[in-house]
């Protein structure tokens, strides 16, 4: 749960209006995703990989976040190598069966890794750098539905909620041995499920008598976004601009 | 003044008990009331009925003077709210600004003016150094206190409280009770609460109410209603601990106190009154 | 030989990534190029804003249902948080929860739930991404929603057992998402190559973990939903769930597949009870009470859950084994989830 709420709070990008690090992070993603090679890629991954050690993020949380990724790397890696090209690069034998890996997947493989590399440490700075209500507001200034933001904005809520929730039911399950072997830790589980559905439409309406009677009409208010300051602009522009003419080298 | 009065008022559940048998009662102006009851006598469903949240009732509930269910929602809940005793019911923003913002908000207040509001009401709950924080990273009482923030930025006068101090510990009890008379005494709001917390009670009511299936069956100020424990027994409550004590020795030791106090406070000085006369 | 050394180098990728196990499900931030990812985004928008329009009318009769919306995506991202324990794999992994979410708020809306649930993922665990966050709603939103929906209802008008219906609904909807998912993987990453071959690969290296992951998730929706018919049955009539409609006519073979387990799932229904165990004590904790041990300790009894799982496991790939036959036969919009819904369908969904 911790991966949900750590954000650096004294980095400098962190006081960056959350708007321009949204829109220059989308920016340079579509590049990094559009980009042919790896240079480029690499650059992003190792500009992104300073940020976050600059923020000193907890080695915990960042394994975390960059662990199943990279079970996703492994996995398009292997096939790439074994399944893509025509070009041998060097082959064994496993028990008599004949094993080989090909050159262009090889490359094919890089490529993607790199890819994979910069687009997630990218998104990492945004996120480390930015808290959840700010990320909100930037996405209803960039006229994301408000129905969506409203609904994302509950979920968030409510996450902490039901986790709790679920913690206090898990441990009195487990308490009494409801995750002793397979089977019963299947119905407990299942149990647990249920409990958070129910409680999920229990809580809704409870919510909404309560929401209610502080004038919900239907619709969430949003405050307005505050004009932006001109260095923010600036520096925003400068970024893109030098990462665009990298791009295009 | 009444500022919300309750005539005869009776409710059934869905499923045919009744709920609420005929309570009348009113609130005044300023009162600082309550209503007593064990888990399960309807005290909820009373604040829910009284706060317009259930409408399909028998008798009236009158705000004001005028007739609840003719008042629009607008109407009624820009004069009062209700305080549901579990906090994550009612706190649904990330943070607390934001949180107590949304009636303001609603209100259609201009922007600059909610912001004024905001910092106003959580001044008064003594949280305004939390509002940027997220509402998960609080405690209890602290949400506790947001809820009743996010009724004040509306400019309620009218405060229902669905057991304000359970889930809290000693000190916090007494805190949130120090605040709600604070708010009584000097921002001029009445309170109505419903709790079972007898200790608290004596200290800072004007009023109580005594629920019991459903029907008011003792009503008055504390000193009227806490009279003796076997009353109170029947209805699955009891006298204030200090009050118990005192009524012990009064009529199982025969010590010759004049009344039964319901504070530490006051026993004290009918002790010491005692002593004196001793010697 | 060349087959044969195939077979075993894809069997070594897929023992290789068993720990892996949300992978599956979710495509990685970056993993697909641009024209893909923006594909993808193309493909999950009509459904999400039809999705976001159904969210908007129902909020006009009933404002909790916004609200409702936002504690179902915290349900479903929480669901996928808790490990659960594959048998066969030796290895933990989680049910995506999008079939029980088609089946309780209805498909069109459960993309918004879904898609809700994966921006969160995507941003704070790193689950998915936000480039990918069109191909994951497509997977997980769209074909676990509909196809959980669809069979559902389409059982359920042929007056199949609720429990078994839920457990199929939950289980096609895993292996809809598996299938969706193996698809964009393969053209993402293809480059060069052909695009079946590597589709077929795909799909086998991610067998050992979803082929079991499809049954528990059938499982754990059939609980849920018998969960809810116990405790709260006037839900499921708001959620115009119980409420059986014609949807479809669904294949023979479908039907002699679920009837043929359907006598096992009356005992399976008797099983989901323990929850006022759960919330009582919650309540009672919450009161200052801790719980104490029961004086005669009744465990509920676990042996008809597992017969129920093993012929739900059973009867699950006999259901697989003839997948392909009715993808190939009818083309019936259950069986081929990743056929857009038939007109007149999507106007019953909009009905109902």
């Amino acid at each position: 749960m911790l991966l949900l709420e750590y954000y650096a709070t004294d980095h400098w990008l962190s006081r960056i209006d959350a708007r321009i690090k949204l829109l220059v992070t989308m920016i340079i993603l579509v590049m990094v995703l559009s980009y042919q090679g790896v240079g480029f890629q690499l650059l992003v991954a190792a500009i992104s990989l300073t940020l976050i050690v600059s923020m000193k993020i907890p080695w915990r949380l960042f394994l975390l976040r960059f662990s199943e990724p990279f079970l996703i790397v492994l996995v398009v890696f292997l096939l790439k190598i074994f399944f893509s090209g025509h070009d041998p690069l060097f082959s064994f034998d496993i028990l008599g069966f004949q094993i080989t890996g090909y050159r262009e997947g090889l490359a094919e493989g890089i490529a993607i890794s790199s890819r994979i590399m910069a687009a997630i440490s990218l998104m990492a700075v945004l996120v480390y750098a930015t808290p959840f209500p700010e990320l909100m507001a930037a996405l209803s200034w960039l006229k994301v539905p408000r129905g969506f933001i409203e609904v994302l904005l509950y979920a968030y809520r409510y996450i902490f909620v039901l986790f709790e929730e679920a913690m206090v039911i898990y441990h009195a399950q487990k308490n009494r041995l409801g995750y002793a072997n397979f089977r019963n830790r299947l119905s407990s589980f299942g149990i647990l499920t249920g409990s958070l559905i129910l409680k999920a439409f229990e809580q809704s309406q409870t919510l909404s008598t309560a929401m209610v009677q502080r004038g919900y009409d239907g619709n969430m208010p949003l405050f307005q976004s505050r004009p932006f300051r001109s260095s923010e602009i600036f520096l925003s522009c400068l970024v893109v601009t030098v990462m665009g003419i990298l791009w295009g080298i | 003044m009444n500022r919300l009065a309750l005539k005869n008022v009776r409710y059934r559940y869905a499923d045919g008990t009744e709920a609420i048998t005929g309570v009348t009662f009113a609130v005044r102006r300023g009162e600082f009331a309550g209503v007593l009851g064990y888990n399960g006598s309807g005290k909820t469903t009373l604040l829910k009925i009284m706060d317009g949240m259930i409408k399909d009732i028998q008798g009236s509930v009158l705000l004001d003077g005028t007739d609840i269910h003719r008042l629009s929602s607008r109407e009624i809940y820009g004069k009062m709210g209700i305080v549901f005793q579990n906090p994550n019911d009612q706190l649904f923003a990330p943070t607390v600004f934001e949180d107590v913002a949304f009636g303001p908000m609603n209100m259609g207040i201009e922007e600059e003016e909610v912001v004024k509001r905001v910092k106003k009401a959580l001044e008064a709950v003594e949280m305004a150094v939390y509002a940027k924080k997220s509402i998960h990273h609080l405690s209890f009482g602290q949400k506790k206190r947001v809820c009743i923030a996010g009724l004040l930025s509306m400019g309620h006068e009218i405060l229902l409280l669905d057991e304000p101090t359970a889930g809290l510990d000693p000190l916090g009890e007494y805190q949130m009770m120090d605040l709600l008379m604070k708010l009584n005494r000097e921002k001029k709001v009445t309170i109505f609460m419903a709790t079972h917390s007898v200790d608290l009670i004596p200290v800072f009511l004007d009023r109580l109410y005594v629920l019991s299936d459903g029907k008011i069956v003792r009503s008055g100020t504390p000193e009227a209603v806490f009279t003796a424990p076997e009353e109170m027994s029947q209805v699955r409550l009891r006298l204030p601990q200090i009050a118990e004590l005192i009524y012990r020795l009064k009529h199982e030791d025969n010590l010759a106190f004049g009344r039964i106090p319901l504070t530490i406070g006051e026993a004290r000085r009918e002790i010491m009154e005692l002593f004196q006369k001793d010697k | 030989m060349k087959k044969v050394s195939c077979g075993f180098v894809i069997a070594i990728i897929g023992g290789v990534t068993l720990p892996q196990n949300v992978a599956a499900m979710h495509i990685a931030e970056g993993l697909l190029p641009f024209n893909w990812a923006a594909f993808w985004f193309a493909v999950a928008l009509p459904f999400f804003a039809w999705g976001l329009y159904r969210l908007n009318k129902r909020n006009l009769d009933d404002l909790s249902f916004k609200p409702l919306v936002g504690l179902m995506a915290a349900v479903v991202f929480i669901i996928s948080c808790l490990p659960i324990p594959v048998p066969f794999a030796g290895t933990c992994s989680h049910p995506c929860g999008t079939g029980i979410s088609g089946i309780l708020i209805g498909p069109a809306i459960s993309v918004v739930i879904t898609a809700a649930a994966l921006l969160i993922q995507a941003l704070f665990m790193a689950h998915g991404g936000l480039s990918t966050l069109g191909a994951d709603i497509v997977s997980m939103g769209v074909m676990g929603s509909f196809t959980g929906f669809l069979t559902f209802r389409a059982l359920r008008s042929v007056n199949v057992n609720m429990a078994v219906a839920a457990f199929m609904a939950g289980l096609f909807a895993d292996w809809a998402t598996y299938f969706m998912t193996s698809v964009e993987l393969a053209a993402g990453i293809r480059g060069e190559a052909a695009f079946l071959p590597l589709f077929w690969k795909v799909l086998i290296a991610f067998i050992p973990t979803q082929l079991p992951i499809g049954v528990l998730e059938g499982a754990m929706t059939a609980g849920m939903v018998m969960l809810l018919y116990k405790k709260r049955p006037d839900l499921l009539i708001k959620m115009r769930v119980i409420k059986a409609r014609e949807v479809a006519v669904i294949g023979a073979v479908l039907i002699a597949v679920t009837f043929l387990f359907s006598g096992v799932a009356p005992v399976e229904a008797s099983k989901w009870t323990g929850v006022d165990e759960a919330v009582i004590e919650k309540i009672a904790k919450e009161q200052g009470r801790e719980p104490k041990e029961p004086l005669v300790n009744m465990e509920q009894g676990d042996l008809p859950l597992f017969i129920f799982l093993i012929a739900g496991a059973v009867g699950g790939f006999a259901a697989g084994y003839y997948w392909r036959v009715l993808i190939a036969g009818k083309g019936l919009p259950i069986c081929s989830g990743q056929d857009e819904p038939a007109p007149e369908t999507s106007g019953k969904i909009r009905g109902s």
